[in-house]
């Protein structure tokens, strides 16, 4: 999935977008990281936690979406998507 | 118009359920003229809004912050699953974002039905889904001077697009 275009985005990266608690923690609304091929989410965050301190301690119940659909450690995160960090919601 | 006709209820459908986050204060009165209709026997108003306590603290004020794309697409989700599980009637959903004063309305529900009992049920479904799935966060100002984000709910994985709970 995304190959075809892929040799011509030397920038191929994810959106990381931060929320309320998170946002916090990690100092900034958003980041842009690196990242060169799809790969699993939870391959994705072992190696965010080495890169963005922030990550290595986000408080208990943060949910991460993919583009904007709360996601499991197996779904398949591809250059370009949009990954955000998500502390237990208080709406309503 | 013939109700049963497929294109003719898909249609319908569309404009009888309706969502939005919104900035500004929200007026009741337009929640409500957004249901409704002839062959409505129900309507029903749920408001929520900023009380001065909360755990035993003294509240002075709240700012609600979003995941505005997410949570307008989730809204528009657990309205349409509302409607489809009304079958007959109008559903229309409000919540409100940034900064609050005591009393407010942070979040508006109205439902119409033909008759009260689904409406009422409805309405308070509705409530209680947005509560656990709307990516929606309270922070708290208290009398001390001091603030706080409020305890929320996690979030769970979404299973497919469109599984309405």
């Amino acid at each position: 999935m995304g190959f075809s275009e892929e040799a011509g985005l030397p920038e191929s990266s994810v959106r990381l977008l931060f929320f309320a608690r998170c946002r916090e923690l990690a100092g900034c609304e958003e980041l842009e990281v690196p990242l060169a091929s799809p790969i699993a989410l939870g391959e994705l965050m072992e190696t965010l936690r080495l890169r963005v301190p922030a990550l290595q301690a986000l408080p208990p119940g943060v949910a991460i979406a993919v583009n904007r659909r709360v996601a499991g450690p197996s779904r398949t995160v591809t250059p370009g998507d949009e990954v955000a960090f998500l502390p237990p919601v208080a709406g309503g | 118009m013939p109700p049963d006709h497929a294109a003719d209820r898909n249609r319908e459908s569309e404009g009888r359920s309706s969502a939005s986050l919104v900035r500004d204060p929200i007026d009741p009165a337009a929640v409500l003229a957004r249901v409704g209709g002839p062959r409505d026997g129900a309507v029903v108003l749920f408001l929520g809004t900023v009380r001065d306590h909360h755990d035993g603290r003294a509240v002075r004020g709240l700012t609600y912050e979003a995941y505005e794309e997410m949570a307008t697409a989730v809204l528009h989700e657990l309205v349409q699953g509302t409607l489809e599980g009304l079958r007959e009637g109008s559903v229309h959903a409000v919540h409100r974002l940034g900064p609050l004063g005591i009393g407010e309305v942070a979040v508006a529900v109205a439902v119409s039905s033909p008759h009260r009992g689904p409406a009422f049920e409805a309405a308070r479904l509705l409530m209680e889904e947005l509560k656990r799935r709307l990516p929606v966060w309270k922070h708290e100002y208290y009398a001390e001077g001091d603030s706080d984000w409020v305890a929320g709910v996690p979030l769970v994985p979404d299973s497919r697009p469109g599984s309405g709970k």
